[in-house]
Order: C-alpha cells, then sequence, then structure tokens
C-alpha cells in the first residue's frame, strides 16, 4: 500500500499555506518528493505529523485540505459509466511547481505535482459496490474514499486500467487522483512525469465504471460445460475477461460475433474499445470440423484373381470429432479391384488398382492392390518316361516375373496306376518325378510334397516312370490329377 | 566349326522331340485341378506258333494241333492261322500218289479238314485263332482230319499233300 492522500494533502497545504519551491529533480521522484522537500525546507511540520497514518482526517489534524467539501462538485447518480472529460475546464497550469493557477475551486480542483493530477470530484456510491476505471495505459489511477464532508474514510491504492476495486463503506465519495507512468506500466515504479489532463480529455478511454456490463453468450447450438442456454457474463470496464469457450459435436468454435459484427476469441484485453464498452451480446461462430487426415491399415495388399479373393481395409478419418467422417470409396481400376462402401476389396484381373479412400473435405488415403494371378499350364496327357514341362507363370501385378507374395502350389499324386486296356487286370504303377531341369537330376515326388511350391514363374519338369518293367504288350491307360491352389 | 554347330542343332532337335511341348491345360483359379489322361503303350507283341512239320492222316478221323507259345501280344490284337493252299474250299486235302511215272494217272486220296465240328470253308482257311489271355491255345487251333478213304482197290504207294500255313498278328 502506498499513501497517497498523505502526500496530497502535504503538498496541497503546502501549496496554499507555504509556498513550496522544489528542484525537477526532486519533483520527479513522485511519492518521495515530500521527504526530499521536508529535508529542504523545515516549515514542513504538518507533514511529519502525518506520517505512517494512512486515512488524512485534516479536520482532526488540524490540517485543511484548502479546499472545503461545499466546495467539492457531488455526483450523486454517477450512473454506469461517468465520463471525466470536464477534466479539461482546468487544464491551465503552470509547468513551475512553485506556482498553481486557474484552479477553480467552486466546482472541483485539480492539484499538480508534475506527475499527479487530483481529479476531485465525490460520486456517491453504494457501500462495498466494485468499481473500475478506464484510461489509457499511460496511466494510473488513485481511489480513496470520504465521507460527505470530504474527510477521508478509506485509503485506497493505484490501479491500472481495467482493474477493480471493492469500496469497504456502505456509503462512500470517492476521490481519484491521475498518475502518469510515461509507458512504465509497473505500478509503483518508473519514472513519474507530467500529467496531462488534456490527454485525458481528449481520451475516448476516460470514465469510472459502477456498473458492469452485460455480456450475454448464445451458444447457437453448442453448448458451454454441458448448458445451452446463454450464458451472461458481467464486464467491470475494460477489465481482461477469458471468454467462454463452448463446444458442440463436429464443429471447431471459431470465435464470439458481437454485436458490432468483430469476432472476438479466448480473451478480451483489459483496454478499452468502445464497441465492446456496453451490453453485448455475443453468439458463437461455428464451423465445420472437417476431416484432416484419412488413414487406411494397410499401404497395400495381395489378392488373387478369378475367385472373388477379397479384403476388407480399414480405414479412419481423423480427427474423430470431425463434422462429416463419411469416407468414399473409389478404385483406380475396377476391373483389377472393386471396393464397396464397406471398403471390402474384391479383386478381379491381374493388374494394379490403386483404392482410394477420400473424405468429403478432400483429405485422402490409398492403398495399392496388387491382383495376383497365375496360369499352370499342365500336359493335356502323359505318357509314361516321358518328361513334360508344367509352366507356371505368377501374375501380381498383371505383369509376369514379380515375385509374388503368395505361393501357388500343385499337387499331384505320387504313384498312380496304368491299366492295359481291354485287360484291366493288367495294371502297372507309377511314380511321379519331378526336376527344376529337363536335362536330368529326377527325383521321385515324396509322399505329402507338393510337386510344386512356388511364389514366382517356373518351370519344372514332370515324368512318370513305371516301378518295375511294362512286359505286357498294350496300350496302358491311367488318370493323374493336378490341383492348383494359392495360399 | 559347321560340325559343332551342326552337332548341336542335331542335339536340340533330339532334346526337342523328347521333350513333349503339346499345349495343355492351363488352370488359372485357385482350388481348380485337372484330370490328366496317362497313356502308354508296350509295343513288344510277339509270339510262336507250332505248326507240326507231318500231318499224317489216317484211315480214321484224326487231327493235329496248331499251337501257339510265348504269346505276348496287345488284348486287342490276336494271331490267325490260316491254310493259304493244299486245302479245297470244301476243306478238302487231296493227297496225291507220289512217284508215278508220267503219262500216268496220279491216284488222289482225300481228307476233310474241320474245326470245331465246321468244315474249313473257302470263305476262312482259319484253323487257328489266338489271343491274349490265360488260355494260350485255344479251340480253333485243334483241327480234325476226316479218314482217309482206302480200299482195297487203293493204290498201294505214298500220298502228299502240301499245305501252306500264313499266320498273321491281327487287330480287332
Amino acid at each position: 500500500m502506498i499513501n497517497i492522500i498523505y502526500k496530497i494533502s502535504a503538498l496541497l497545504i503546502t501549496a496554499v499555506l507555504l509556498p513550496l519551491r522544489l528542484s525537477a529533480g526532486e519533483a520527479s521522484a513522485g511519492i518521495h518528493n515530500f521527504s526530499d522537500a521536508r529535508n529542504k525546507s523545515q516549515t514542513l511540520v504538518s507533514a511529519e505529523y502525518w506520517t505512517g497514518n494512512s486515512v488524512f482526517k485534516p479536520e482532526e489534524q488540524g490540517i485543511d485540505w484548502g479546499i472545503s467539501a461545499s466546495q467539492i462538485t457531488k455526483v450523486l447518480s454517477p450512473g454506469r459509466a461517468y465520463s471525466v472529460k470536464d477534466i479539461g475546464d482546468y487544464s491551465a497550469y503552470v509547468t513551475n511547481e512553485e506556482e498553481r493557477v486557474g484552479n477553480t475551486l467552486d466546482k472541483s480542483f485539480y492539484w499538480y505535482n508534475r506527475s499527479r493530477l487530483a481529479y476531485v470530484k465525490l460520486f456517491k456510491v453504494t457501500g462495498g459496490q466494485e468499481i473500475s476505471f478506464v484510461f489509457s495505459d499511460e496511466f494510473y489511477v488513485y481511489c480513496a474514499e470520504f465521507d460527505s464532508s470530504f474527510r477521508m474514510l478509506e485509503d485506497g491504492d493505484w490501479m491500472a486500467t481495467g482493474q477493480k476495486c471493492r469500496l469497504k463503506n456502505d456509503t462512500a465519495w470517492i476521490m481519484v487522483v491521475f498518475r502518469q507512468v510515461n509507458g512504465d506500466m509497473s505500478l509503483g515504479g518508473g519514472t513519474d512525469t507530467v500529467v496531462k489532463a488534456s490527454e485525458i480529455k481528449n481520451s475516448e478511454a476516460n470514465y469510472i465504471v459502477f456498473e458492469p456490463f452485460s455480456y450475454t453468450f448464445k451458444m447457437n447450438g453448442g453448448n458451454y460445460y454441458g448448458s445451452s442456454s446463454d450464458y451472461v457474463m458481467e464486464r467491470l470496464g475494460v477489465n481482461k475477461i477469458a471468454l467462454p469457450r463452448p463446444i458442440k459435436t463436429g464443429y471447431k468454435f471459431s470465435g464470439w460475433k458481437a454485436d458490432n459484427g468483430k469476432i472476438y476469441n479466448e480473451i478480451i484485453s483489459a483496454a478499452y474499445d468502445s464497441e465492446l464498452f456496453k451490453d453485448t451480446t455475443f453468439t458463437a461462430i461455428w464451423e465445420e470440423i472437417p476431416v484432416s487426415a484419412v488413414s487406411l491399415d494397410r499401404e497395400y495388399a495381395i489378392l488373387e484373381q478369378n475367385c472373388g479373393d477379397s479384403i476388407t481395409l480399414q480405414a479412419a478419418a481423423m480427427p474423430d470429432n470431425a463434422y462429416d467422417k463419411t469416407l468414399v470409396w473409389s478404385s483406380s481400376d475396377e476391373e483389377v479391384a472393386r471396393v464397396d462402401r464397406n471398403g471390402v476389396v474384391t479383386a478381379g484381373k491381374t493388374g494394379e488398382a490403386v483404392i482410394t479412400v477420400k473424405a468429403s473435405g478432400g483429405a485422402e488415403a490409398c492403398c495399392k492392390i496388387y491382383v495376383m494371378g497365375f496360369e499352370v499350364k499342365i500336359p493335356s496327357s502323359c505318357e509314361i518316361n516321358k518328361a513334360y514341362p508344367i509352366q507356371i507363370k505368377v501374375y501380381n501385378n498383371g505383369k509376369e516375373g514379380m515375385t509374388g507374395r503368395k505361393h501357388v502350389i500343385i499337387d499331384t499324386e505320387q504313384t498312380v496306376a496304368v491299366y492295359r486296356a481291354g485287360d484291366e487286370a493288367t495294371s502297372y504303377d507309377v511314380v511321379a518325378e519331378t526336376s527344376p531341369s529337363y536335362a536330368g537330376g529326377y527325383s521321385r515326388l515324396k509322399e505329402g510334397a507338393y510337386l510344386a511350391d512356388i511364389t514366382d514363374s517356373s518351370t519344372i519338369y514332370y515324368r512318370l516312370t513305371p516301378t518295375s518293367d511294362m512286359t505286357r504288350a498294350g496300350d496302358y491307360e491311367g488318370n493323374v490329377n493336378f490341383s492348383v491352389s494359392v495360399n | 566349326m559347321f560340325k559343332r554347330i551342326l552337332t548341336g542343332v542335331l542335339a536340340l532337335v533330339l532334346i526337342m522331340s523328347l521333350w513333349e511341348t503339346a499345349d495343355g491345360a492351363v488352370i488359372s483359379t485357385d482350388g481348380e485341378s485337372v484330370t490328366v489322361p496317362v497313356k502308354y503303350t508296350v509295343d513288344n507283341s510277339s509270339f510262336e506258333i507250332r505248326i507240326p512239320a507231318l500231318i499224317i492222316p489216317a484211315e480214321e478221323e484224326t487231327g493235329f494241333l496248331i499251337g501257339a507259345d510265348k504269346l505276348n501280344i496287345r488284348p486287342d490284337e490276336y494271331v490267325e492261322v490260316k491254310i493259304v493252299s493244299g486245302c479245297d474250299g470244301s476243306g478238302a486235302v487231296k493227297l496225291e500218289r507220289q512217284n508215278v511215272p508220267e503219262g500216268k494217272d496220279k491216284a488222289v486220296l482225300e481228307t476233310v479238314f474241320s474245326v470245331s465240328g465246321r468244315n474249313i470253308s473257302e470263305a476262312d482257311y482259319i484253323v487257328g485263332h489266338f489271343e491274349d489271355g490265360s488260355s494260350i491255345v485255344n479251340s480253333v487251333g485243334e483241327v480234325t482230319m476226316s479218314a482217309v478213304n482206302v480200299d482195297e482197290t487203293t493204290q498201294a504207294g505214298d500220298y502228299l499233300a502240301t499245305l501252306e500255313f500264313r499266320v498273321d498278328l491281327k487287330r480287332r
């Protein structure tokens, strides 16, 4: 706390009773001026009397304000916000601290100490009321409470614009003192400079605010802490306030649109804004939350042609609270791979296709589909002791030669019987043999083994060999089965 | 150099001839299967037919056998033994008296060949029919000769007829 009244009154008395000469350097010291002046002038006896007393009661202390209560304007109904533009009526002052002119005390009085300007009017307020001051940032305001006889009841404190002060007395009259801080916003610090009453007068922000404004926030379909009702907030002067942040499923809150058409978001700073210096209605503005990204559970998939091989792609649209998470599936080549609205991809012919899932906002994700195919060329008939090439062509993108990721399995019997035509009582067993090359290296197909289990195109050689000499003349016939599967 | 090339080409031709390249079935569907016939021909038919070197008719009905040994023929084959000369259209075989001076009549004896009670006819002179099977000799191989017509007036001497047999391996 700073006992500003102490200094004001001391200097006031000095000004009235004893012309005081202060150096410019001393004057700039602000609150400490009096001490400096006191040291230089032993005439300020009364000042010492008040040292340490935060409440100035001149009538008890035998000190005269130099102004009587009857000379001070009393404002009985200051209204919600009272402008102090009339401060300009008393703007003719010299800058020499030794002089004091133009003081028309019939309405109010000004006291000038190079850095403080007392704007003395007595506003009748309700006890315990909260008030605020609205001025430009260059000024601090000091508020003290008096009774109707201009006796101080309660000392105050310096406040920047927008700060609030709750009055302590049931019925109070207040006086405000301006202090210019020359850009130093720290309370109680910085170098005091000359208060320019004209700047206060000409400033748009020159109010003492007695009643808060009502800010009504209309949710516009959203809700704030579960309530969709209007949210009402009071704002006293230009204090900084945090705006409510409502939510609405599928929408992004993009601010509050005030009556003035401007958009406000998050906070309203403690700065004077004439358009908000009144009761204001704000309406929530909602913006659809677009799908910013779409993801798929796989980057590629290999399907097999001609047998309805299918896969279900899992897509996710982000963020989770996007307004419209509808996804549209498409295929770059319907003949290769079809996709339905549930992301089920079905193979068509061999080749490559890109499955795209797209959100309404344009975000998309892709999965490449390789439709695998195979062709296994089996001899139309087999003759014993003769080698046959079995050609296996594997396609996984419509082209042969790329390594497939699925196995093509060819199964056949290890042993088959051939019967003599016209004499089925005569038969021989023949066994399957295979070799990677025609030239040789045939080996008997083992029990349970596959004729081929490959992932890429190749040719194997197959032949049937009798287990014993076939001496009985005749035509022999049998059947061998080949089955092809993909695993 | 030319020889080497020629050798290579010939080797390739040989390989290609052994390597079956005929278009086969194409499987392009998962789970599909095909049944491929396996064929093989054992082409080593062989047989041995026994025909008597000398057939001697008698004054009473008698016969002789056409036999088959080591018969290894296809089931759809058979071996047929026919008399292609020496037997007339009614199955009669005429034996002429030998050593008859020229200019004199040659006496003739006759015996009739029959198979399974049926005279060998002009239409078929088959005296043997052999098929692959458990029985190498079948009934057709048994030929019956009727009694030679000999009496007190028959001129003495050697009588001879010459029969020509032909053996065919036939396919049904």
